[in-house]
């Protein structure tokens, strides 16, 4: 899972880092346009969900280090 | 905004990054959703297994119970405790199982929001980046310039040149006029809006972007970046008063902006080379455009006061409205102010409209609650941001030049507020007048050479010159006239380290009647006294002007005192002195030709010099009911910063501006100008 949440981070990082290259070139109305409705909020969007994948992780493995205690 | 086709190579290289965006947090989530349910399933395992050994615990006692029914001595006590043992060891997983499925389940919810979003923002964009490349195909496919759309047909377009265009028919907007945009004194573009007379103003921004071709784009303003060049102030002033904006304006630019992102080109280009789908795209920019005007009407009921702290709040958090144009335009062309010339322009639902002027100095479109509650709360930092902020609404134009010096202006005032932490100049420049009532008692000395009879309804004399030597007293006389001036003065605030103010100034004024009136004042250090908590000169001021006069060739000097202010209750007062010589030179041709029988022909001339001493006292009160209520409590606080010393006094410099009536009460009159006056008369009589 943890492969997972980096594999994710990294693609997310990765979106970021083309999109803010292309906007950095891309400097008129159709660009500020793309960035602002769809780079931008996709950015964001992952960004939220990062956390809940952090989170879940611990919560399992403390699960099952109490069931196999049982 | 773009001048030129989008690049498309930039448009399948952001698809590119948003479709492997997709897919691989797709994979990523899977996999990580698939671990997860690898894991639950092991726990589910063992859930299962601890059942099974349950259900044989539980079989091993009922088998007991069962046998002890046929022999009461069999025990099953511990049948019945390892079936104990058993359930809850079942029941302890049962219940982490539970935890777990809870907790993949609430992540669950997070990635099925992700999901969607994603879905919908990834279909957005092909629909975005497939409409926008179907255009640019189309655009392409045209390569002459449709001179029969909509665009020739009676849309604003606007033209941009380097030069004033003549044969501007100003009649045709309200008020008429045209953007011009300087830059050193120097006009670099200008606006020509066409339209009928009732149609508002129209910018085609595109028209005027390609004007700012290679003008260096600036960071996103703030304080520290804003530098504009300074501008000559009589320039400033000739050219009236700034109003800039309008929300027409400002819906059609952000259509513009809107329909340009959608389609990946300009409207204007994309109307002036387009095909069969022509009609399409005025439909598509109609309905963003509406869209728009129905939005802000419904904003149009905020409150202005509302807006100018929100805006404040932007500014505040370093994010600019690039919205308005004004804004853009100065940021691009480094100008420094955007002159609309008709002077005094009010905004009104929208529109830009000409505003009759009224009153000798009644600012237009600015009311005093609007300029005190600038001030109002005033710190050197807030000088700037609510100076920014009210450059911002639409009703203003502020510029800032390179030395940190905010300018407000409304159509026939304008200010500027410079502070380095050290000093605040305050430099005031307008056109306007002032109308003074005054009532004179005076008297004095008139020495004539030669016979003079001088009557005149406007003086009511005691007596009648007939002798060398005369004087005039128990003079009185009650005269109300109003004089127009642009003006130009200059007050710089030192900050001591003690905390004291000190002001010097100096100014000038240019009559358009052709006098010129110049001074230098100087006041001592300002300082507020937090046990009668009034306002204190430490010593008395001394003010030193002179002027001069084009028209009548009159010079003279000015000194004069001005007494400590004193608050009484809630009034402060100031009394000043003034003394006054002047000498006024000139050559007057009065008289004529009589022709008597009897007394033959007489004609006559006169020259005249007059000397004049004069002077007067002036009482000048400000009411703390007409500072805004901060204000006048701040003055009834134990403690004051400089700062509010300083906007005190530049409220009250605004205030006499905004003021259409100066009031003053003269005690000495000019008629003791005329104590020294000195009339050659000679008369040849032809017996």
């Amino acid at each position: 899972m943890r492969q997972s949440i980096s594999n994710f981070k990294s693609q997310t990082a990765q979106f970021s880092a083309t999109a803010d290259a292309i906007k950095a070139s891309w400097q008129d109305n159709v660009g500020d346009a793309f960035y602002r409705d769809i780079i931008r909020p996709l950015k964001e969007a992952a960004d939220q969900l990062e956390p809940a994948m952090q989170a879940l992780p611990p919560k399992l493995e403390q699960i099952k280090t109490q069931i196999d205690a049982i | 905004m773009s001048r030129s086709v989008v690049d498309l190579a930039k448009l399948n290289a952001l698809d590119a990054a948003i479709r492997s965006f997709d897919s691989n947090t797709g994979a990523s989530m899977a996999a990580y959703s698939q671990s997860a349910m690898n894991l639950l399933a092991q726990f589910e395992a063992k859930l299962n297994e601890l059942a099974a050994i349950r259900q044989q615990a539980l079989n091993a006692y009922n088998s007991c119970e069962w046998r002890r029914a046929a022999n009461p001595n069999i025990s099953c006590a511990g049948q019945a405790a390892a079936f104990h043992r058993a359930n809850e060891r079942f029941c302890r997983c049962a219940e982490l199982v539970n935890q777990a499925r809870q907790a993949i389940s609430e992540y669950d919810g997070y990635a099925s929001q992700f999901r969607q979003a994603k879905s919908d923002l990834c279909s957005r964009a092909r629909t975005g980046l497939n409409r926008v490349r179907a255009t640019i195909e189309e655009y392409n496919s045209n390569a002459t310039p449709n001179t029969d759309s909509v665009m020739s047909k009676g849309m604003p377009v606007a033209s941009t040149m380097s030069g004033p265009v003549e044969n501007v028919p100003n009649d045709k907007l309200p008020g008429g006029g045209s953007f011009m945009f300087i830059r050193g004194g120097e006009q670099i573009a200008q606006i020509l809006p066409k339209g009928s007379g009732t149609d508002p103003v129209r910018i085609d921004p595109d028209a005027m972007a390609k004007s700012l071709d290679g003008l260096p784009e600036i960071t996103p303003p703030d304080r520290s970046t804003l530098r504009i060049a300074a501008s000559g102030i009589f320039a400033a002033i000739a050219a009236g008063g700034l109003v800039i904006g309008g929300r027409e304006l400002l819906l059609q630019q952000r259509a513009d902006e809107i329909f340009e992102g959608q389609y990946g080109i300009s409207r204007t280009e994309l109307l002036l080379r387009s095909g069969p789908k022509q009609k399409e795209y005025v439909k598509a920019y109609n309905e963003i455009y509406n869209g728009l005007k129905h939005e802000l009407k419904e904003k149009q009921k905020e409150d202005i006061d509302g807006k100018l702290i929100e805006i404040n709040n932007k500014i505040q958090a370093n994010s600019m409205n690039k919205d308005l144009l004004s804004l853009r335009a100065i940021e691009r062309l480094k100008v420094d102010q955007i002159n609309l010339q008709n002077k005094k322009m009010t905004l009104e639902d929208g529109l830009i409209r000409p505003q009759v002027p009224y009153g000798a100095s009644y600012v237009a479109g600015l009311s005093e609650k609007e300029m005190l509650s600038m001030l109002d709360n005033m710190t050197p930092d807030r000088f700037a941001t609510s100076l920014i902020a009210l450059r911002q609404s639409d009703k203003y134009e502020l510029t800032q030049d390179i030395n940190d010096t905010y300018t407000f202006s409304n159509g026939q005032a304008r200010m500027d507020i410079a502070h380095d932490g050290k000093r605040i100049t305050v430099t005031t420049a307008y056109f306007g007048g002032d109308c003074e009532s005054n009532i004179s008692i005076g008297g004095g000395m008139e020495v004539e050479q030669g016979a003079a009879a001088e009557w005149s309804q406007n003086h009511l004399e005691a007596g009648i010159n007939k002798s060398p030597i005369s004087s005039a007293v128990g003079e009185a006389s009650k005269r109300a006239n109003c004089s127009y001036a642009w003006q130009y003065r200059q007050d710089n605030y030192y900050i001591s380290e003690d905390g004291s103010v000190f002001k010097a100034g100096y100014g000038v004024a240019v009559g358009p009647e052709g006098y010129v009136n110049g001074g230098i004042g100087v006041q001592s250090p300002l300082s507020f006294s937090s046990e009668d908590r009034s306002l204190h000169l430490k010593t008395p001021s001394v003010n030193v002007s002179g002027s001069a006069g084009i028209d009548l060739g009159k010079g003279g000097g000015h000194i004069g005192v001005s007494s400590i202010p004193v608050r009484v209750g809630d009034t402060i007062h100031q009394a000043s002195i003034d003394v006054s010589a002047e000498a006024k030179l000139g050559g007057s041709v009065a008289g004529g030709v009589e022709v008597s029988p009897k007394k033959g022909f007489k004609a006559g001339a006169k020259a005249s010099a007059l000397i004049g001493v004069g002077g007067q006292l002036n009482w000048n009160t400000l009411s703390l009911d007409e500072l805004p209520s901060s204000v006048a409590e701040r003055m009834k606080e134990s403690s004051k910063t400089p700062m509010d010393v300083i906007t005190e006094s530049v409220l009250r410099e605004w205030k006499t501006l905004s003021s259409p009536i100066v009031y003053g009460t003269n005690f000495i009159s000019d008629s003791v100008e005329r104590a020294g006056r000195i009339d050659l008369q000679s008369y040849r009589i032809k017996q």
